[in-house]
């Protein structure tokens, strides 16, 4: 049986809204209560009985949900800034990701013998969710070098695990069409590059308006645009969503609220769209195929980040304190790694394994976000910068 | 509705009866720093001052607050993060492009400007973008009742 789209859209968000209002009651955190809502409407439960299919027309909804968290998290640092940020924080985040990375891909694929497999999970390792981790500092009102680094380094690794996550897939991409080097230069270079010439007329644009209320529907505009653009001229649609965010931030010089703010309202949106939709293709068979390497990601993922941070510390010289618990603090995954994993339903050099990816990331970002704050609150506790 | 027509008035002769200055602060400031020169005026917006002394930005009171208050809320976008940890100066979180009035345009055109853009305190700007002066939404609004 045929059904609407926006029947089936209709029907994630609204369970999900009930689904989060519940888990409210029971101290649940939402993003559970959002893949729950998905998966009611899985095929193994109501999707499968009144024959919903959410793949096909998920693909542009989840490329555009991507292009907006790519836009807000390219735009949510200068140069200027960067430079800032200290040693510590960049080569922890360095660390962090980069061990999270080598510790997944080899570990995946000393089990699977998949080199592609690995090479996805290894990424995928690389983000973080700042959200919980924000949370349980406000809770204890944690303050102190830790704290800093912490806030720095889960809000850095993203940016990092988007770039890599887009050259993983520029990678496999030109792999499967045979010319790596010509395809990736094209993808990678051509992305940046329309990034740039969009985010720099997105900035000219947006000193131009007055009435505020545009400034939405023009970012929006630009967004659509280039992801339309970076289809049809087989570029890095992450990368040029990223340059986009990060050269209009640099061109506008300002804190970013007028052509940030507003779509960073949007975040919460995305984020319900990523876990129902997630949610929805939930498979029991798929998932218990993968139980083991849910298990293997989970461990290798902490253990990975752990030894990337001591080693990042040491070399940054960093306070004993972050050396020692920041790997605590940099445990839960959620929204971005779940919205990555998403979009590789609608690669078709991926279909042998994206629903098996999503599936495993989709497990483990629940064990993640179960067992994360409990992680950070030993870490700020231990470093004694909570205040109990 | 108003008793003054303010078409008749321009900026030129409201700042010759009404001479206000407006909460100016260097570029590099902190937030702590322009915190306490807003509370010290009892104003709502600052404007940053350049080496050479022109006027290059707009802070106003709410968002100098947010930065300022960050580590009291619970939620944090990216660049909320990146602001929280790195203690922003008041170039980098000012609105480069900010609302200001010309001496020689009426007060009608700028009354306009003052409440789309939800500032008590308007700077007047010369050509080289000098301080003139400024224009109180709360001396208009007693000028109307007047």
């Amino acid at each position: 049986m045929q059904h609407s789209p926006l029947l089936m859209l209709g029907l994630l968000l609204v369970s999900a809204l009930l689904m989060s209002l519940l888990a409210s009651r029971f101290n649940i955190p939402r993003i559970a209560a959002y893949a729950v809502a998905g998966m009611l409407w899985s095929e193994d439960l109501l999707g499968g009985v009144l024959g919903l299919d959410m793949t096909e027309w998920s693909q542009a909804l989840t490329q555009i949900a991507l292009a907006i968290i790519a836009y807000t998290i390219g735009g949510s640092i200068t140069i200027e800034q960067l430079r800032r940020l200290g040693k510590t924080i960049t080569f922890c985040t360095i660390g962090e990701s980069l061990g999270a990375v080598i510790a997944v891909v080899f570990m995946v694929y000393f089990y699977q013998q998949n080199w592609v497999l690995a090479l996805v999970l290894g990424v995928l390792a690389a983000t973080t969710a700042p959200a919980a981790t924000v949370a349980v500092i406000h809770q204890y009102r944690s303050k102190g070098p830790l704290t800093t680094s912490l806030l720095g380094v889960v809000a850095l690794d993203d940016i990092l695990g988007l770039i890599l996550f887009s050259l993983m897939m520029v990678l496999i991409t030109g792999l499967d069409l045979g010319d790596a080097v010509i395809t990736s230069g094209v993808e990678i270079f051509g992305g940046v590059g329309l990034g740039v010439v969009i985010g720099f007329l997105l900035a000219f644009f947006g000193k131009k308006v007055r009435n505020q209320s545009f400034l939405l529907p023009m970012v929006l505009s630009a967004l659509f645009l280039s992801q339309g653009l970076a289809e049809w001229w087989h570029i890095s649609p992450l990368l040029t969503a990223i340059t986009i965010g990060f050269s209009a931030r640099s061109v506008y010089q300002s804190g970013g609220e007028h052509l940030f703010a507003p779509v960073e309202y949007l975040e919460e949106l995305v984020f319900i769209i990523f876990f129902t939709l997630a949610g929805a293709h939930f498979k029991l068979s798929v998932f218990l195929q993968g139980v083991d390497l849910v298990i293997i990601y989970v461990f290798a993922r902490v253990i990975g980040k752990m030894v990337g941070i001591r080693i990042a510390a040491k070399l940054s010289q960093a306070p004993e304190t972050v050396a020692r618990y920041l790997g605590f603090g940099v445990v839960p995954q959620a929204g971005i790694a779940i919205g990555l994993a998403l979009s590789l339903l609608h690669r078709p050099e991926l279909q042998d394994i994206a629903l098996l990816v999503l599936n495993v990331i989709l497990a483990s970002t629940l064990i993640y976000e179960t067992l994360g704050p409990f992680a950070t609150r030993y870490a700020i506790v231990k470093a004694g910068e909570a205040r109990l | 509705m108003t008793k003054v027509d303010f078409s008749d008035i321009t900026v030129s002769d409201w700042l010759a009866s009404h001479p206000e200055t407006a909460v100016i602060v260097a570029a590099n400031a902190s937030m702590a720093e322009v915190a306490q020169l807003l509370l010290d005026n009892n104003s709502r917006d600052a404007y940053i001052l350049n080496d050479n002394k022109e006027v290059i930005g707009h802070l106003g009171f709410g968002k100098m607050t947010n930065y300022l208050l960050s580590e009291h809320r619970p939620i944090h976008t990216h660049r909320q993060l990146f602001s929280r940890i790195i203690d922003p100066t008041a170039e980098e979180v000012m609105d480069p492009h900010f609302a200001y009035a010309r001496i020689e345009e009426s007060l009608c055109e700028v009354i306009h400007r003052q409440l789309e853009r939800d500032i008590d305190t308007l700077i007047v700007l010369a050509e080289d973008n000098s301080l003139l002066g400024s224009i109180k939404l709360r001396e208009l609004v007693a000028e109307s009742l007047k």
